[in-house]
């Protein structure tokens, strides 16, 4: 981990965007807040302190494709 | 307030030991494979045919022994059979915020979907290179590029947004234009494929602009051989633009896999947003450090469409301890691409790499940067004729005895004697894209195997 940073706020940072914007229900604020979580696990992850592979769970691959292969 | 670091992007990860890189590799790639697993319906069927589960990686070892090899055909395959991207797409196609494509060499191009974090990512992987060549946020950029659905500007597009700069498109325009729009916006770099910059310059030339002369501080290249790779190119593009020229190798549907390096004489990879491992390509072990093999990619930063253990084709010189000596402790690829282990074919009974002879005649005293080799078919072997236009300094009898220094050139490394040919000045079509290299005349439905299934169809 980076020592030369404090990561601990950088992390803080991260958790408090990730909450507020979970609580907003505005698309214009919840897309300017899910640019900034994106920016910081970014920042996180360049400092080898990332909390997971990706900071917001994506959407799952089409149910199409699944029924598709399941035949 | 601490000042802004003023030699690199990020010192912390450009200069992380070896052993610290690979911790945090091992820890990503496990990561990676859990994701894959749980959202690809292509990696779990490519896994469990092969026996493998992502728990089985405990090392980079097992890793690079245990995880089934990916290749673009796999790719293509279920895309044309469940088109839009097939089984290999991880999201939904709310979260596909960017659509790009390869440029298909039979006409089945390679559909690449990014979500909105990885365009943020995979524009980052540029910045380190132009960072250390000098290139800062008080620059401007220049692209002098139809941006269209490659992959390749678009991501140095996103890069210039992230690093803060100015960004001036040049699309829609045509050579001259371009000249003009640099002379008139004054930008201080040039973005561009390295063939398409000389031929800018040619242009100019033409046109009795001296570009040396010019606002342009730097031009930095990606798509083909560049700056970092001959030194040829490198010296004609410095003088050009009486400015300094980098480059990237980047593989479209993966990423902006190395970035550049301050020392010009191959590139580091980006191991903040891939890992690599070098391999041998007939038996699919690893290659030692220093040795020649064909590059292995996972990606970080395509969750759209995840890579892993993917073959590249490209074959490489990789030191994990790098011998440039600038300081990057990322590893780094001498020479930056030194051949295509898939282009392989076969001439008078000897196999050849075209893009070995691409190197080798760019580097010969007086062959333009205008070249290109046409194959063909004759019965069950492959025919290359090389066909270069000279510099405008040479002409008769000197142009055929440069045929003969191309020939022999090529003799004494690759060991076959093939036939050039030297065209008449312009007569070799320009392109703002990557040049056209390899002219493929072997009939279509041995293309379309070939790129389909790989091999030589006899």
């Amino acid at each position: 981990m980076n020592e030369s940073l404090n990561v601990s706020m950088l992390r803080s940072l991260y958790d408090e965007a990730v909450q507020v914007m979970e609580l907003n229900s505005s698309p214009a604020v919840r897309r300017c807040l899910r640019i900034a979580v994106h920016n910081l696990h970014w920042a996180l992850w360049l400092n080898g302190a990332e909390p997971d592979l990706l900071p917001l769970e994506p959407s799952w691959p089409d149910q199409w494709i699944a029924e598709r292969v399941s035949r | 307030m601490v000042s802004e670091d003023r030699d690199y992007w990020n010192r912390y990860a450009e200069t992380l030991s070896r052993k610290e890189l690979d911790h945090l590799h091992l820890r990503r790639l496990q990561g990676m494979l859990r994701y894959a697993y749980a959202r690809s319906m292509f990696y779990r069927r490519h896994w469990r045919a092969a026996g493998f589960h992502p728990d089985m990686v405990t090392s980079l070892d097992d890793f690079k022994r245990l995880v089934p090899v990916t290749d673009k055909r796999d790719f293509l395959s279920f895309q044309e059979e469940w088109p839009t991207y097939g089984l290999t797409v991880a999201v939904g196609e709310q979260d596909i915020a960017h659509h790009a494509e390869t440029s298909g060499s039979t006409g089945i191009p390679l559909r690449i979907p990014f979500t909105d974090y990885d365009v943020e990512r995979y524009g980052e992987s540029w910045i380190y290179g132009w960072w250390a060549l000098g290139i800062r946020p008080t620059d401007s950029f220049y692209f002098a590029f139809n941006w269209g659905n490659y992959a390749g500007f678009w991501s140095a597009y996103w890069g210039v947004r992230r690093l803060g700069a100015k960004v001036f498109s040049g699309g829609g325009q045509s050579t001259e234009q371009h000249v003009e729009n640099i002379l008139r916006l004054k930008p201080t770099v040039l973005v561009s494929t390295p063939s398409y910059a000389l031929r800018i310059l040619e242009v100019a030339a033409a046109m009795g602009v001296d570009l040396a002369q010019s606002s342009i501080q730097y031009t930095y290249h990606a798509g083909e051989p560049g700056p970092c790779s001959l030194a040829s190119v490198r010296e004609k593009l410095d003088r050009g633009y009486g400015a300094v020229s980098g480059e990237l190798l980047g593989v479209a549907e993966v990423d902006a896999i190395a970035p550049g390096c301050r020392l010009r004489k191959g590139v580091h990879m980006s191991e903040m947003s891939n890992y690599s491992w070098s391999m041998d390509p007939e038996t699919g072990q690893e290659v030692e450090e220093g040795a020649i093999g064909e590059s292995v990619l996972t990606t970080y930063v395509n969750s759209a469409q995840p890579l892993i253990n993917y073959r590249t084709h490209d074959l490489v010189r990789a030191f994990n301890h790098p011998v440039c000596g600038c300081g990057c402790t990322w590893r780094y690829l001498d020479g930056v691409v030194l051949g295509r282990s898939d282009h392989m074919v076969t001439v008078k009974g000897t196999n050849v790499y075209p893009s070995a002879v691409e190197n080798l005649i760019a580097g010969v005293p007086g062959v333009s940067p205008h070249f290109q080799l046409v194959l063909s078919r004759q019965g069950s072997f492959d025919d290359l004729l090389i066909q270069f236009e000279p510099e405008r300094s040479w002409s008769g009898q000197m142009g055929e005895k440069l045929a003969e220094e191309v020939v022999a050139r090529i003799r004494d490394v690759v060991g076959v004697r093939l036939r050039a040919e030297v065209v008449p000045v312009g007569s070799i079509p320009r392109t703002d894209l990557k040049a056209k290299r390899i002219v493929d005349r072997r009939p279509p439905d041995l293309r379309r195997h070939l790129d389909k299934f790989g091999g030589v169809q006899s």
